[in-house]
């Protein structure tokens, strides 16, 4: 009978065994205030998706990060730059534009932004607003999140705002607990609500401490909507914003001897507005953006300087953004080398952080485009001379001498100082997302008429697939969704 | 009268019951007899024989001769062994007792271990198959689940790789889940999990439907594989020596790729102008060519050696093993050893306790590749050389002036210098303690300790083109785990007259814990690989986790006249991973089966119809095979920026996250004819709902999916076997085995607020779950040839009314129209319509030449890697593969042609996702062949030795297929868990073809 008593007490033992288990690598959404810094950690994760190669229902795909495929998908289709021949990769269908519904880079960055979005929706739900000042600031960089990833799906999506606000935009999602299947606002709708969360994020930190550039701020939150406010030919406010920013005692231009080393640490220059942050742990290998762009030991170097922007740098060689391209030279040293018959001009914008070739900590914002969008700005308002005055400041920061600034009886090549202003936009954000939006913004066409693998062939400003189209996964989920022309 | 005596218990934490028990005898005196065949009065060695109602006995020598002490005149002396009637002799007054056994080709007294019990063939009523070792051996191969291979109707086992040590998957009787697909459930000596060595097998049992497997309640709806090891059961040691040696070679099947010359023509189609094309691949390039598979797989070596140990001494029945396994992989320097050594030994404490104990230690290391390795042979272009002017292996990177390929790099040279490694350590210890306290009553606890460890090391060396830009970069992971499982159970049997009942209760808990910690870093100087070395550190990360689970399980069995037969199961299991009410669930069966041979009326028939068994049962079974935490939302901290951490929310909680249950119907009928032919038919039906499902949310919600119970599936089937003796004379024997399955599968329901099509997805190829479908339904934009005019691609668009269906079609040369929404279609799935087996067995004299095949039909196999190597221009600079027989390219107007125009860049994104990849995946593999001479016994005793034999083999010889991939064989079920998609055909290291020539020899 005692056996029989063991085996009752093994009975009871297991019984009082709890089934519970708690997450070992995170916390529960209702603990979450319990934890110590936890708006910190959960607002620092919504940084963390723009770098992180992230699975995709269930499945990795070794190549996409937010902010590579953001950079690809909108640099890749323009005439900054030239893809030498073919690849797998979904790039290929950026820089030829041979968009459709499954691409994955495109259901990728797509999927990415909503998770910020949704990471920032669930924070925001988290903390009551003013109660705490330091979670009140961390609540202000989330609302920039919010902001930034919307900017960039507009981008990416939706056809500019100048082209018609009727137009469809993004899904505006702002709970956790929407439901599943929303149509898309439109382009008018969501750049109200971009530029909402950015006053909000503004405000919210105007009083706090900058954690650094490698996090949001109030300054980065001018910046951008100077930036949005000029897609949205709101010059004043473009205006107003960027001199805010460029007022700011935390921000300055990098002096032409360090613009080199600006681009490779950015975290370490006060040009740099926001960056994100990849540390020496986040090292993309040839996943990282430069090495697209780059073959030092590593990196495809596969993507050159467009033979048109090339040549425009070159009209100035004592240019200081001529020092960021590196041909790479036969063994004679002279004859540039070539692939499929590309010559192989590499682009060393996004590369050698902290000397790792591949490594780089791309910029969101930076202070020259303020100086660029106010000029822009003031061209449109037909303030000509202010305009010029802007654009003069990049131009002498670039090492170009006084005799070669812009003037109203020179506009260096430029058939109007709106041309002068994008001209000189496009030689200074070159490689930084901003020349296809640039020029459709502003209803104006592009050549790609230059040696690579892309249509030789002028596109219109209208053109359907200036934009790309939503994922197929999206319509096959949320058919309330739009699909674009 | 025996008195069981509780010496001592020690109370573990987590309920470890160790018993250790002696007992008083009385009366003790020896048998001694010979057991002999009726047939031919030849001595039958390795007999059982047990005194009736205890776990007491011994088994006969090589001169079928025995001896064993009993109690009592009244013992009862049952003489059992495989292939034989049993029989039951009362010792009485006899000192000696001899005795003749009837040869029965039923076998039905063979003990079958059928989990938490041991039946005869004959109680079995649920849908049971029993392979002995006989049936197994003579594979060479570091896994049971590849010895299945067309061996049971029903059973699909897949091999997903060749890689060395690799597991295939094994799926019992189609679908039955879709979110949280799992293979067969394993079970080694009676306790789920552990670990085993082939070699160490003495019979598998595959548990099939719910009437087997109801009793593991919750993992079992794959089907249950229940792996029994060897015992010492001989008085006589018997010493095995086995050792194999052999050579591995890759097979292609119809995959080819091209060589210079063929490529180099089929370029210059690309191109309009010669120029171009010249400029880009100059005429000098047709003086090279390079077979870069060929140079990267090689010829290998494998070997295996085993050495065992069995037998029985007083009470103490023992079998040791060591075994050595070495596979040289075919890949470069990839390869896999382990050592193993088990030790199973059986104590008779008292002639009313038994204590088993095993264990088992597993050592393995794997040197295995870079993910890029196993692919990039194919992709190499023939015009590129992997040696420099004197002929050694060059580096490559990106400036490497001349070399084409698109990927710059040599894997030759990187193979030279850099190590991915994994290295693992497993024991895995049980105690088994039985206690028969009365001859009705019987206790049992079953206990397993099972710790592993891991380890990988990835070393990239300098001088490598991974290495070099980081001057050498080294990660490691280390990871460690054990768990505990402890059943406990309360065993009755008594008999009425010829009424029989018998059951059980009992209870199981396990918990298990693992964690690890990885780190890497790089500054690495050459040639050193360890951690310490590393000059900048990167990263660290670690994870730690647990698992509990419990269960309470009984069985009632009751049988009248040993021809009607009832079984009853229940399991109650709770798990974890559900919602905090959703818990528990209960499992259970019902089967019945009636000797129909049994009765009066069959005796007129009774030498053309042997036996017959009609059996059903219905029974429930869970899953519980999904992550944790899916009923909370949950943040993950387990990230990391700017060097500080960071999380963020990564589901959509589902607060009613509940089991996914399996309702299975099964009606078997087992026929034995004029002694010789065995069959088995068996119909089924599961009907799975409260389906778990990944449900595909809009990526708008920044979740991709949500863990569900979403649907309900049913998968229904029939199953024939056949095996039998085609001809059986004196010296020759002629034996067919063939099987047959079916597993047809229908989406019945899926959750009604709105979900109707939930998605996979592997780079844009997509299966649809969809209501009236298969579950693996392929889904994608439907090719519909080359455009004659033009050899432009062409894929159909649809016209949809205001409802969406479908009243007209079109078609499309524009990729991004054909892969918009409303113009996917299901245009096949990968779930075959019949699969199975043929094997034959001959036997003359000594020799014995036997062949297995596996086949299946019916299914469509997406060829991925297509979209890369036959893509019409668009993957420029990588190698391309030959055309299959019946494909033909466009060259000019009017030509009918599979393949659309070449073009440098593409042909309007011909080679994107759509049914132009999708083919038969129907094929037909000889998987073994193999011939063996036994040498003869008068020979044997001359030489001293028991049994001595010889063999050679070949596996993968030959495959009958049309599919134009590596290997038509692919995963069976998607597992999200691991990025498996079924049906999904893609680059992976390629099988072997294997030739072995092996010796065993006992003495």
């Amino acid at each position: 009978m005692k056996l029989k008593l063991y085996f009752a007490a093994a009975l009871l033992t297991l019984s009082a065994c709890d089934l519970q288990v708690d997450p070992f690598n995170g916390v529960t959404k209702d603990n979450l205030p319990s934890v110590p810094n936890a708006l910190k950690y959960a607002t620092d994760g919504a940084y963390s998706l723009m770098k992180d190669q992230l699975e995709y229902k269930g499945a990795f795909d070794f190549r996409s990060t937010y902010a590579r495929n953001l950079h690809m998908m909108l640099e890749y289709s323009s005439d900054n730059v030239t893809l030498s021949g073919t690849t797998e990769d979904p790039l290929f269908l950026s820089a030829t534009r041979q968009h459709y519904a499954g691409m994955e880079n495109a259901t990728y960055v797509w999927y990415v932004a909503y998770k910020i979005i949704n990471s920032v929706n669930q924070n925001i739900e988290s903390v009551t607003e003013g109660q705490d000042p330091a979670n009140d600031y961390l609540l202000g960089e989330n609302y920039f999140l919010r902001a930034m990833a919307y900017t960039d799906l507009l981008r990416l999506f939706a056809k500019p705002y100048t082209q018609g606000t009727g137009n469809n935009g993004v899904v505006l999602r702002l709970t956790s607990t929407d439901p599943a299947k929303m149509p898309r606002a439109t382009v008018g709708e969501s750049y109200d609500q971009v530029v909402a969360d950015l006053e909000k994020a503004a405000a919210l930190m105007e009083n706090g401490e900058r954690r650094g550039v490698e996090y949001a701020s109030k300054e980065a939150a001018w910046a951008l909507l100077s930036r949005v406010y000029l897609y949205m030919d709101q010059y004043d406010k473009a205006i107003e914003y960027a001199n805010k920013t460029i007022a700011s005692p935390l921000v300055a231009l990098t002096p032409k001897e360090n613009y080199v080393d600006m681009f490779w640490n950015t975290p370490k220059y006060s040009e740099s507005i926001f960056v994100i942050k990849h540390a020496l742990q986040d090292d993309l290998g040839d996943g990282s953006i430069g090495s697209m762009y780059l073959t030092d030991v590593k990196g495809w170097g596969e993507v050159y300087v467009s033979e048109p922007l090339r040549l425009l740098l070159e009209q100035h060689p004592e240019d200081v953004r001529n020092t960021l391209i590196r041909p790479q030279y036969e063994e004679d040293g002279v004859t540039v080398a070539e692939r499929n018959g590309i010559p192989k001009y590499f682009i060393t914008k996004f590369s050698y952080q902290d000397g790792i070739v591949t490594l780089s900590s791309p910029h969101v914002v930076r202070l020259a485009e303020m100086y660029l969008n106010r000029a822009e700005a003031y061209a449109k308002k037909g303030q000509d001379q202010l305009a010029l005055d802007d654009i003069n400041v990049i131009r002498t920061r670039a090492g170009i001498a006084a005799g070669d600034l812009y003037t109203l009886g020179d506009l260096q090549g430029a058939t109007s100082v709106l041309g002068a202003v994008l001209q000189e936009r496009r030689m200074e954000l070159a490689y930084e997302g901003h020349r296809t939006v640039d020029l459709f913004r502003n209803k104006l066409p592009m050549d790609r008429n230059f040696p690579g693998v892309q249509p030789h062939e002028v596109v219109n400003w209208d053109a359907a697939r200036n934009i790309y189209f939503i994922p197929q996964d999206e319509r096959l989920a949320n058919p309330l969704a739009e699909q674009n022309d | 009268m025996p008195i069981l005596l509780l010496k001592k218990l020690p109370w573990g934490v987590f309920c470890f019951c160790l018993l250790a028990a002696f007992a008083a005898q009385a009366q003790v005196r020896t048998v001694r007899g010979t057991v002999r065949s009726i047939d031919d009065n030849s001595p039958l060695p390795g007999v059982n024989v047990l005194i009736k109602g205890t776990i007491k006995g011994t088994t006969t020598d090589a001169n079928g001769a025995y001896s064993l002490e009993v109690g009592s005149d009244a013992d009862v002396l049952v003489f059992s062994f495989i292939g034989y009637q049993s029989e039951e002799v009362t010792v009485g007054q006899q000192t000696a007792v001899d005795i003749a056994l009837t040869q029965s080709v039923d076998e039905l007294t063979e003990i079958v271990v059928v989990g938490y019990s041991e039946k005869t063939k004959q109680e079995i009523t649920g849908a049971v198959v029993n392979l002995s070792s006989e049936k197994l051996k003579s594979v060479t191969t570091s896994s049971v689940e590849s010895l299945l291979q067309g061996k049971v109707a029903g059973v699909q086992v897949s091999t997903l790789s060749g890689a060395p040590g690799s597991i295939p998957q094994v799926q019992v009787r189609g679908a039955s889940s879709m979110g949280a697909s799992r293979g067969a459930l394993v079970v080694v000596d009676g306790i789920v999990g552990g670990a085993y060595n082939p070699n160490d097998v003495e019979s598998i049992t595959l548990l099939k439907d719910a009437g087997a497997t109801a009793l593991y309640g919750s993992r079992a709806n794959s089907g249950v594989l229940i792996i029994t090891t060897k015992k010492g059961i001989s008085e006589k040691p018997v010493i095995t020596y086995k050792t194999t040696l052999g050579t591995r070679r890759i097979t292609t099947g119809n995959f080819e790729m091209m060589n210079t010359e063929e490529l180099y023509e089929t370029e210059r189609a690309m191109f309009p102008g010669s120029a171009q094309f010249l400029a880009l691949r100059p005429r000098t390039l047709l003086e090279r060519d390079y077979d870069w598979v060929d140079l990267s797989y090689k010829d290998a070596f494998v070997q295996n050696h085993n050495i065992s140990a069995r037998g029985k001494s007083g009470k103490v029945g023992y079998y040791l093993a060591g075994d050595f396994y070495d596979e040289e992989g075919t890949l470069l320097t990839t390869g896999y050893k382990r050592f193993n050594f088990r030790s199973n030994l059986d104590f008779e404490l008292s002639n009313k306790v038994k204590l088993t104990t095993n264990l088992n230690i597993t050592r393995d290391k794997t040197n295995n590749s870079h993910w890029r390795w196993p692919y990039q042979p194919f992709l190499y272009l023939p015009y590129d050389s992997p040696y420099d002017e004197n002929g050694n292996i060059r580096y490559v990177d990106a400036t490497t002036p001349g070399f084409l390929s698109r990927d710059k790099n040599n894997i030759l040279q990187s193979a030279q210098y850099n190590d991915y490694t994994g290295k693992s350590f497993s024991l895995n210890g049980d105690a088994i303690l039985t206690a028969t306290i009365t001859p009705w009553l019987t206790l049992q606890s079953r206990n397993r300790f099972a710790y592993a460890s891991y380890r990988s090391d990835t070393y990239e060396d300098v001088k490598t083109i991974e290495g070099a830009a980081y001057d050498g970069a080294l990660a490691y992971d280390i990871s460690d785990s054990y768990s505990l499982i402890s059943t406990n159970l309360i065993r009755l049997q008594h008999d009425f007259g010829e009424h029989h009942l018998g059951g059980f209760v009992g209870f199981e808990g396990q918990y298990s814990e693992s964690e690890n910690a990885a780190g890497n870093g790089i500054g690495v100087p050459s040639g050193i690989k360890v951690p310490s070395a590393v000059g900048t550190p990167q990263d660290i990360n670690g994870m730690h986790s647990e698992g509990r689970a419990m269960s309470y399980l009984a069985e009632v069995n009751y049988d009248y006249k040993d021809k009607y037969f009832l079984t009853g199961s229940f399991r109650r299991d709770g798990a974890s991973v559900f919602a905090i009410d959703k818990r528990w669930g209960s499992f259970g069966a019902v089967s019945a089966s009636w000797i129909i041979s049994g009765e009066e009326f069959f005796s007129g028939i009774k030498d053309q119809v042997t036996f017959a068994k009609l059996r059903g049962s219905y029974g429930i079974v869970g899953n519980d095979n999904v992550p944790p935490n899916n009923d909370v939302g949950v943040y993950d901290f387990s990230y990391q920026y700017n060097g500080g951490t960071a999380g963020y929310p990564v589901n959509i909680p589902n607060p009613v996250l509940a089991w996914e249950q399996t309702k299975t119907y099964d009606v078997g009928l087992e026929v034995g004819l004029f002694n010789r032919i065995n069959v088995a038919i068996d119909g089924y039906m599961k009907d799975t709902d409260r389906l778990l499902l990944w449900v595909q949310q809009p990526p708008s919600q920044g979740i991709a999916r949500v863990l569900r119970n979403a649907g309900r599936l049913k998968t229904r089937g029939i199953e024939l076997g056949i095996d039998g003796d085609m001809v059986r004379t004196g010296d020759f024997r002629w034996n067919v085995a063939f099987n047959i399955g079916t597993a047809a599968n229908e989406v019945k329901a899926l959750a009604d607020d709105g979900v109707t099509q939930i998605f996979v997805s592997n780079d844009g190829v997509k299966q649809v779950i969809q209501v009236g479908e298969d579950v693996n339904s392929w889904y994608l934009p439907k090719w519909v040839g080359v455009n004659p005019e033009n050899g432009d691609p062409q894929w159909q668009t649809t016209e949809r009314d205001a409802d969406g269906n479908i009243v007209g079609y079109g078609v499309t040369n524009q990729y991004d129209v054909a892969s918009r929404s409303e113009n996917l279609q299901i245009v096949g799935s990968a779930t075959p319509k019949v699969f199975g087996g043929l094997s034959t067995t001959l036997t003359y004299q000594a020799f014995t030449l036997s062949v297995s095949s596996s086949y299946q039909y019916g299914n469509d196999v997406y060829h991925s890697t297509r979209e890369f190597v036959d893509a019409d221009g668009a993957m420029f600079n990588f190698n391309m593969m030959k055309l299959d027989d019946g494909w033909s390219r466009w060259r000019n107007p009017g030509d009918i042609a599979t393949h659309p125009k070449p073009m440098f860049g593409g042909n309007n994104n011909s080679n994107k996702a759509s049914s132009r990849y999708l083919e038969d995946g129907g094929f037909w593999r000889i998987r073994n062949i193999t011939l063996n001479y036994n040498l003869p016994a008068t020979l044997l005793s001359k030489l001293k030795l028991s049994g001595a034999n010889i063999y050679v083999s070949g596996d993968n010889l030959f495959t009958f297929t049309k599919f134009s991939g590596l290997d038509p064989e692919v995963a069976g079920y998607s597992d999200n868990a691991r990025g498996i998609t079924a049906g999904l055909s893609y680059f992976k290291y390629p099988i072997s073809k294997q030739y072995l020539v092996g010796i065993q020899i006992s003495f």
